[in-house]
Formats: C-alpha cells, structure tokens, sequence
C-alpha cells in the first residue's frame, strides 16, 4: 500500500475532486508567485547551458573577484568566473540534491509514520525505537560515515540526508495520527468496519498531509543550507569546480566585506528558491483542505 | 503513568547501547585515523607507531571495543585522545554554553514564532498574513553565517551598540548567537502555529462554538490554541533537542564554545573517546526531552492517554 | 532571561568607561591563529597554537634571535663546541628561577630532555628533530612493539629510557653528545620541544590546568578550553620584567570574525585572510595597522612518483611552467608571497634571486606534454586539506594551467584523510603547506627525500637522484656554515628541480593588522606573537 495506491481509491467527503483542487490552487495570488519562483529555478536547472551567457567553470584569473559590471551582470568570483553563469548552473545541483533527499526522506517518513501511529503496539515501540537511534545521531556522523564508505559523491550526500530526514517526518505525522486514530469520524468508520488500509489512507493520510507539506517545503531551504555547511566541511560533491549555492555561498563568505557580490547573489538565489517552495507550499495546504471557507 | 515512565526508560537502554555499539564500529570503519590527526603532517612512521601503541589503536577491534565498554558500565568515559582530558569533563564544560544558547533561542523563536503564527492564522490571506509569513521565510532563508558577520559589522563596528560580539558570556555576548540560532526556528513555529492553527479553527467544533455567539478572543484561547498546541510543542522540541546538539555555524560564528564545535573538532581529529561520548550526550538529550514531550502530550490532549 | 540580558547589557554600558581605560593599560588581546591548544605540555607541543603559548612562556638553552633569527644565548649564558663539532657544553645561567621558585641548575636539563626522549608522552616530532642525532637517540626511543593478531594483553610502552647523551658535568653545567657533528644543532635547539621546565613539575600534572613551570617571561594564568588563555607576566624574569603585564589569547575559529573584532577595538593583533586585504589596505586607519613578516616556507606540490603520468618529468615539468606564480600571488594572495620557483625562501643565504628553472612559458609547456604523449592537453587531480586560502590557491594555479590545455581537478578532504593516503600513493599530487621548522636550508631537502612527513610520499627514494641529493644532504648537514655549504644545498636545489621532484608555488607572507599603541616588535621574524618585545608608552 503507497500514497500513489491511495489517489486510485474513489473519493471521499475528505479529498476534493481534481478541479477544485486547481481551482484552488491558483486562485491565490501568492500561490502563482511561489509557482513562478519554483518554475524559474526548474528552467535555470533544464536549460542552464542556454540561458548562462557564460562558461560558468572558465577560470581567468586576470578577471579576479571584478564587481558587477554590463560584461558580468553579478561580478565574478576569485578565480574569475561569471557568478550569473554559476549561479544558474548552480540551481541544478541545489535542486537535485534538495528535491530527491527530501521526496526520499519525507515519503518513507509519511509512510513509515502512518504505520506506526495507527497500528501502535511492538511495531511501534521498535520502528520508534529506530528513530530514535537515529535522530539522536548527529547528521554529521551520519553523512561523514556514508561518504567515508561509500566514497564522496552527490548520491551519497542524498542518501545522507533523505536518512535524517525521514525520522522527523514519521515522528511528526505519528503524533498526529495518535490524536486522529481517537477522532470521531475514524471511530465511526471503523465501527462500520471499515479496513485498517482504508481507514489510514482515506481518513487519517488526508488529515495529516498539511503540516507534512508545510513541513516538507519549509525544510528544502534547509536541505539547500545543509548541503552548503557539508560542502563546507569537505563533504560536500567531490568536485571542487561544481557550482552549488550552498558552496558559492560558504566559500565566498571570507569575501563577505570585501566583495560583497560573491556572497550575495547565491544568497539571494537560495532566498527567492526557499521562498518558492514554501508560497507553493502554502498554496498546496490551502487548496488540500477541504475543511478551509 | 509511573509503569509507562518505567517502560520508557528501559526502552532507552536498548537505544544507548545501539548508539554505542554503532559509533564504535562507525568510527572504525571510517577512513582516517586519530593517530594521523595526533601526529599531523610531520610525524614519521615511529612516531605514529608510538601514538597508536599508546592509544591502543593497535590492538584487535573487540578487545578495544570490551576496554571501551568496561569502562563505559563503570562510568568512565575515558579521556579525549586530543587533549588527554576526561571527555565527561569535556562534555560538561561544553553542556553549559550549549544549553544557555539553545533556551535562549528557543524563548525568543517561541515569543516571536507562536504570536506571527497567530496573527497570519486569524487574518488568513490578509496583508499581515503575508507580512508575518514574509518575516519568518526570511529568518529562515538568509544564510546564517552571512547573517551573523553582517550584524557583527553592524552592531560591533558601524553603531557600537554590542562592544563585545564574540565570545562566551550571559551577557551581551549572548544577544547576537541567540537571534541567529532563533532564526530558523521562528520561521518553523510560525509556519507550524499558522498551519495547525486553521486546521483547528475550521473544525467542526470551533464553527459551532463561534456560531453559539463566544467571543473571537475567547473561541482562539479556550479550543484553538489549546488544540493547536500538539505540534508546536513536538516541533519546538525537536528544534531543542537540534540546537542541543550544537548550533555549529552559530557556534563558530561567535566563537560560542558549545557542543556543536567539540562534536565537529572531534569527528576532525577523529577523536573516538570524545565522539562516543558526544554521541551519547546526544542520545540522553534527545531521548530526554523527548520524553518530555509525550509526557505533555495527554495535558494538551486528553484524548491521549499513557 | 530577559531581564537578565537587560541587565547585562545595563551592567555594561556602565563598565564601559572601565573597559576603555582598560585598553590603555598593559593587557594585549589576541586570538589563537589556527584554533587552539591541544596542549599545553611542551614537550608534546605540535601546533602552530601551542608553539604561540610556549614561546611566550618557556625558555631553551638557547632561543633564536627575533631579528636575525639566530641562536642567541637563553638559559645558556655560553657554550663550548668541541674540535669534531660532537660535544656541546653549556654554561647555565646563574639566578634563573621558574615559576615555582626552584632555581635552574643541571638536573633540571636532563630531566627536560629525557623528558622529551620519552616516547610514551605522545612527545611531538620536535624531539626527532632536536635529539635525532644526540648520542643516545636510538637506545631511548626503541620502536615500540606492536601488537599482533588475537593477543588479549598487549604488551605496556617500554619504559621511558633516559638519552645518555646529555649529561649532567657539575651544578651548572651540561653537555649534549653528538652521535655525528650537526652544523644546525644549535638552531635545533630552539624548537619548543628544547625548552627546560623545572624538574619534577611534570610529574602528575594536568598541563591544559596549570601550563609548565618554565621559566620565561610569562606564566599560564588560566585556560578555558574554547575561549581563551591568559598568560600573565613573569615579574622575576631574568632578561627584565616585560612591559605588557597580561596577554589574553582567545579561541575564534572564524577568521573574518577576528577581523571584525579587531575593527571593533576588541582584539590588538588579528591575522588577516588575504580575502580582506584589498579593503584593508584601501582603509587609512587599518592599513596604517598592517604588520607584515615574510615567513620561512615553501608553499608548493609534492608528487605522487609512481604515478603513470606524475612519474614522467617531462608532465611535471610541463606543468610547473604553466603555471603563472605571479598572478596568483597577485589575486588571490593579494601580495601575501612571493613567487617560489627553487627550493629555498627569501631570508636563507641560500636564496638565489637569479635562479629561475621555470620561466612561464605555455608553448613549450605544450611541447612538453606532446612529447609526453598527451598532445591534446592532460588531466591531472591534486589532493589538499580544506584549508581555505590553500585550496583557492590550487584553484588559480588551475585556472593559469587551463591555457596549457591541463585540467587540474582538486579533491579537498579532511585533513586527517589527506594524510592517511600519503603513503597509499592512491593520488596524484598533494598540496604541501610547509613552514621552515628552524631557518636552515637542510630543513627544506625534507621536501626532497622519502619523508612520511610530507603528506605525499610515493616514489622519492626511488628516483634516480635520490640516492645523490640524500648524500650531498649528508655532507651539507656536517659542513660549517659558509659559502661551501650554501654552494651544496645550492646543487641539491639544482638537482631537485631539474628532475622536478616538488613543484614550488610562493614563499609565504604573514600579514596581520596590530593596534598602533603596540610599540616594538609585536610579531619575530618567524612570525610568532612575542609579548614580551612589545613595547609600551
């Protein structure tokens, strides 16, 4: 049983039908903005090789660490390069890591959470137990042992995190389902003797979606950051030259006073993603919530 | 309730002793050796030979994993590879910035996080709606060590209002940590108070007490909050538990001598006494309030019970 | 909380008045370069941090001049040499006491050097290089036995022998037996592992609490692990009580937060990351602050030599003449350096300003690889640790090779790996960061001969000039100092570079901005922070 088997399942009172979902989904105006934000970062990720207007790895140094000027529209960083062309190069790298570590880890951890708050009992105790163990793991420990075994690339990184992440969101959607499993209209339909399968993903999966999807976009931007402080500690993709935000962003911090273009345009380039995904976000919650007007 | 305290702690035990056991062997299995941190880049062979004889690196794996946990029953944590202190020494020491910094954060994310997500919850789609939203996704959107450079300039160096903005002390020097390591959590609690809290006031029960003519206030207080209280309190004790095991970039941002920075100069230096201890340190915080929270949990809603 | 907060800051605004007055008196306050003592046991000192805190506390037999950076008489009024340059007899100073009171006398070497002899003490590789050729080296510090296979009781650390070669002749006298004549001995000597502590105040002693009982011109106060160390002046110091009477050392990691601590009139002497040069030297006040030492190092690349395409000198070279040293000491070093293109520094009388076996030259640096078989450009990848100046220096050196059609790719890990492979010869090249550890050329061959010390060590004594430059190294180390001797060393950069076992990058300079009330010399010629030179109005 998956989420995906679950959208199969005919409606109920809980799930809006397709249309009212859209309709809602763009009738907010802040929606459209997150909607545009994300769009804009997806295109720069597809089709950087043909918006960058410069080879975002061409090194020279006689154009080190120049300021924004009509040649480089956001300067150039200390070995010369365009920071527009890396900046968009870099949407690919922050957008992949963030968007599969998080898809990963927050579908197990919905899944995994769904299980254990409802069914309760040894499974729970024991499935409780493991994320115990490994939230209580610092995330470095965690990366560091992947990358140190399995050798440093960006799908380890993934794996990395979509293993810290996972813990939070079952812990999360548990202590929701501890609370829904009581609810009047899960009682109802269990007396009417509906199935456990049923019950989790008609009734309760819907009703615990919302601070899963809140929790889950606010958490990309984390995802960015996070990967930014790997890389920063050596851990983050084994090649120096690729462009990622988060290590255009830590690397150029040394020249945060004395450039200040060099940090601030992968800044603002993470801002405006994060700020995307959570109006998205928002946007998505309202529009899921049947109870909401 | 006692039993279920009981039966919590003893389903810790198996957990520590996991954390242990999987340190231990994750240590061991990572590329890098203390040793060859200890001896840095000038040390010669017999020296590190030495190091590793006196470590008792050299010896076979389980019988340095029975000295480890012999040790460990006894409570000795034994003593940092680094600095040849006792790592439960070293730990404490570090604990007390630690837990300062993380209460301080956590207060100021909650008395600024819970109130915006309160405001843009009960003007839904109005401009302060957008406004708190816009407050909180920026806290949690600008980086924190360019944050922090940035105020240090500012209130240091251009209006001199903090004279001291680095270091360790309740004193000014805690003002700037503190709001850098509330940021992303103010965002997280606004997000988390705005979200659960339309969930609750468009439930069926809150539309009924509205209808039954109850003040605005007194429908918002009574149910709303009270029921919305359930995540907030789950997030803001993970956020706790996070900031407990070290604000890292805060931390060395204001050369705040937390956990954060020993737990990353430990996994640096590989020193596998210093880490293991950390790790359990870790373990016992999260665990701790953790337990804290399900506790909580049937004040808030009596339709948990233990 | 917050009213606790309020009140700090209340109780400050009124301590204010106190703290800038404060500022005016005799404490310097500074911060730990690196990160922070390990340590504070000098005969285990091995870091940069540590080497700061025993120069200002402790004294050898002999200490280096911080000027000319000589050995100049220290707790040693005189010496002697005999004829064959093997024995060494030290006259010591009369009325040194150390921080206990005890008074200096010829127990108190003997028990600092077998001390330091005593491999069981996780002693710092300053012990190799201070008593590698003392009579008695060998006997004291055995290799230790290592444990085998499936033994449950893993024999202890052999007991500390004490080294035969230094002998106590009377009260206030000592002699250091050579097993061969070393023309740098005396230099050695000045390492922080030569320093002398009273004697039995090792014994159970917690070092990180108390700091040694030394007898220099300052005593550990007080260390706080992550925030800072104090040292506090020695009112009885031989040489004459120093001006600054505190000196506080506190624990910042971050660099650019230094700097802002410094601008804000928190902190007299900063290093500056050569990222914030340009707009400091922009600034009148902060230029007018600048403090510059070259520095005795040799920044360069050692090589993988078995490595199929590093083995070729024809690649090696080709690539140390792509390589454009004065654009990179120019961006990215903003003119920390000078371009390195021999073995030794500016500063060392064996530096030869005409010496150029690397002119830039991208055509024949093309001709070379063509030859090579790589006529198309090459691919190469260099290993370093994260440090961050290091690693956007390996970035520009790629970006001035690119023109020679030779990618470089860094793979940057954590220190502790990057050693650990050195003699796994699983990379290419390693980037060496190395800083003379006494200002003699020998100290620079190191970068030459199989050496674990290195980070890279694959394939040095296999090269077929290995077997030459480690003789003439062998007759430089005994030779008198003169031009006979600079003209050994001289041949042996001669060699090294025609066969490019190292490429150089820069020569280092240390720049650091120090408050203007600091009068004398704040900073030695080596670059250490010396409290007791500074002088006060």
């Amino acid at each position: 049983m998956s989420a995906k088997t679950a959208a199969l399942m005919p409606e109920t009172q809980h799930v809006p039908s397709q249309n009212r979902f859209l309709r809602r989904l763009f009738s907010n105006p802040t929606t459209l903005i997150g909607l545009t934000l994300v769009l804009g970062a997806l295109v720069c990720a597809i089709f950087a090789p043909v918006i960058a207007p410069k080879d975002p790895y061409a090194r020279d140094l006689s154009k080190y660490v120049l300021a924004p000027s009509a040649e480089h529209l956001f300067g150039t960083d200390d070995v010369g390069r365009d920071i527009l062309s890396r900046v968009i190069y870099g949407a690919q790298i922050s957008l992949k890591i963030s968007l599969i570590a998080q898809g990963v880890g927050i579908l197990i951890g919905v899944f995994v959470g769904l299980i254990t708050g409802y069914f309760g009992g040894w499974l729970d105790t024991l499935i409780m137990r493991v994320v115990d163990i490994v939230m209580a793991f610092p995330l470095l420990i965690i990366v560091i042992a992947l990358i140190g075994v399995l050798g440093p690339s960006e799908n380890n990184i993934i794996l990395g995190l979509a293993v810290v992440i996972w813990p939070n969101t079952t812990r999360l959607v548990r202590s929701q389902v501890l609370s829904l499993k009581e609810a009047e209209f899960v009682t109802a339909a269990r007396s009417l003797g509906s199935a456990d399968a049923g019950i989790i993903f008609r009734h309760i999966l819907p009703n615990v979606i919302s601070p899963v999807v809140v929790y889950a976009t606010l958490g990309l931007g984390g995802i960015i950051l996070a990967e930014a402080s790997l890389s920063f500690l050596g851990l983050g993709s084994a090649q120096q030259a690729t462009p990622s935000w988060g290590k255009m962003l830590t690397e150029s911090r040394a020249f945060i006073r004395s450039a200040w273009w060099m940090p601030l345009y992968p800044g603002i380039a993470i801002l405006l993603t994060v700020l995307g995904f959570n109006l998205l976000g928002d946007g998505l919650r309202d529009a899921l919530d049947v109870r909401s007007k | 309730m006692t039993r279920y305290l009981v039966s919590r702690i003893v389903q810790l035990l198996p957990t520590i002793l996991g954390i242990y056991l999987l340190t231990f062997f994750m240590m061991r299995i990572l590329p890098g050796d203390p040793a060859q941190f200890l001896e840095g880049d000038r040390g010669d062979e017999q020296s590190m030979a030495e190091t590793r004889r006196r470590l008792r690196l050299d010896e076979p794996i389980l019988v340095q994993l029975a000295a480890y946990l012999g040790d460990t029953l006894q409570g000795d944590l034994g003593r940092s590879f680094i600095t040849n202190q006792p790592v439960s020494d070293m730990i404490g020491r570090a604990f007390v910035p630690t837990i300062q910094l993380a209460l301080t954060a956590t207060t100021i994310a909650l008395i600024l996080g819970v109130p915006l997500g309160v405001v843009s919850a009960v003007r839904q789609n109005s401009i302060w709606d957008a406004l708190s939203r816009l407050v909180a996704l920026v806290g949690v959107s600008i980086p924190v060590f360019w944050l922090g450079l940035q105020m240090q300039v500012i209130f240091g160096v251009q209006l001199k209002w903090i004279p001291r903005i680095s270091g360790y002390g309740i004193d000014e020097r805690l003002i700037l940590p503190a709001i850098s390591a509330s940021l992303g959590m103010i965002a997280l609690l606004t997000r988390i108070t705005r979200s659960t809290l339309l969930d609750v006031l468009n439930q069926d029960y809150i539309r009924t007490a509205k209808s039954k003519g109850l003040a605005n206030l007194r429908v918002l207080t009574r149910h709303a909050l009270v029921n919305a209280l359930l995540p907030i309190v789950t997030v803001w004790g993970t956020s706790l538990a996070g900031l407990l095991s070290g604000a890292l970039l805060v931390e060395t941002i204001f050369s705040w001598p937390g956990m954060g920075r020993l737990l990353v100069d430990s996994i640096g230096a590989r020193d596998y006494p210093m880490i293991q201890g950390l790790v359990i340190a870790f373990a016992l915080i999260y665990a701790g309030i953790n337990l804290l929270i399900d506790l909580f949990y049937p004040f808030i809603d009596p339709r948990i019970r233990y | 909380m917050k009213h606790r907060l309020l009140l700090g800051v209340l109780l400050l605004l009124l301590a204010l008045p106190v703290l800038v007055l404060a500022q005016e008196n005799t404490t310097v306050t500074t911060a730990f370069a690196e990160s922070q003592p390990n340590t504070l046991d000098p005969h285990a000192a091995r870091i940069a941090d540590e080497f700061l805190v025993m120069r200002n506390v402790c004294e050898g037999l002999v200490n280096y001049d911080p000027v000319t950076l000589e050995p100049v008489p220290a707790l040693a009024e005189s010496w002697e040499i005999s004829e064959d340059g093997l024995v060494y007899t030290f006259n010591l100073r009369d009325g040194v006491t150390f921080f206990d009171g005890s008074t200096l006398d010829a127990a108190d070497v003997k028990y600092s050097f077998d001390r330091l002899s005593d491999p069981a003490l996780g002693t710092s590789y300053t012990a190799g290089l201070i008593l590698r050729d003392v009579a008695g080296w060998a006997e004291a510090r055995p290799v230790a036995p290592s444990v085998a296979e499936g033994t449950p009781t893993p024999e202890p650390i052999p007991p500390a022998l004490a080294i035969s070669g230094v002998a106590v002749v009377d009260e206030m006298t000592v002699s250091i037996t050579l097993s061969k004549p070393v023309t740098s001995f005396l230099v050695r000597l000045t390492l922080p592992g030569g320093v002398i502590i009273s004697e039995g105040s090792a014994d159970g002693v917690d070092f990180l609490a108390t700091g040694p009982t030394c007898t220099g011109p300052y005593s550990v106060a007080s260390f706080t692990p992550g925030d800072s160390l104090t040292l506090v002046a020695n009112e009885n110091y031989w040489a004459g009580a120093p001006d600054v009477k505190q000196a506080i050392i506190r624990v910042i990691p971050e660099v650019s937060t230094q700097v802002i601590e410094f601008e804000a009139g928190n902190l007299d002497i900063v290093t500056v990351p050569p990222s914030d040069l340009p707009r400091i030297r922009a600034d009148e006040a902060l230029s007018a602050a600048l403090y510059e030492v070259a520095t005795l190092s040799n920044f360069n690349i050692r090589i993988n030599l078995k490595d199929p395409k590093m083995g070729d000198v024809r690649v090696r070279k080709a690539l140390s003449m792509a390589i454009d040293r004065q654009a990179i000491v120019d961006s990215v070093l903003a003119g920390q350096g000078v371009p390195a293109v021999g073995l030794y520094p500016p500063g060392l009388s064996t530096h030869d300003e005409t010496f150029n076996p690397f002119p830039r030259d991208i055509e024949a640096a093309k001709a070379l690889l063509a030859e090579a078989g790589y006529p198309d450009g090459i691919e190469l990848s260099i290993r370093n640790d994260q440090e961050e100046v290091s690693n956007r220096v390996i970035n520009a050196i790629a970006a001035t090779v690119a023109e020679a059609g030779i990618t470089l790719n860094l793979v940057a890990t954590e220190a502790s790996v990057y050693t650990e492979d050195r003699t796994a010869c699983t990379m290419e090249m390693g980037y060496i960061r190395w800083g003379m550890d006494y200002p003699d050329p020998e100290n620079m061959t190191v970068l030459l001969l199989p050496n674990a010390a290195t980070r890279v060590n694959c394939g040095y004594g296999e090269v077929d000039v290995a077997a030459q430059i480690g003789e003439l190294v062998g007759q430089g180390v005994s030779m008198p100092l003169g031009e006979e001797r600079d003209a050994i060393f001289n041949e042996i950069e001669r060699i090294a570079m025609d066969a490019v076992l190292i490429i150089p990058i820069y020569h280092g300079v240390s720049t650091s901005l120090v408050n203007p009330r600091l009068g004398g010399q704040p900073i030695d010629n080596n670059g250490t922070r010396r409290f007791v030179f500074i002088e006060l109005e």
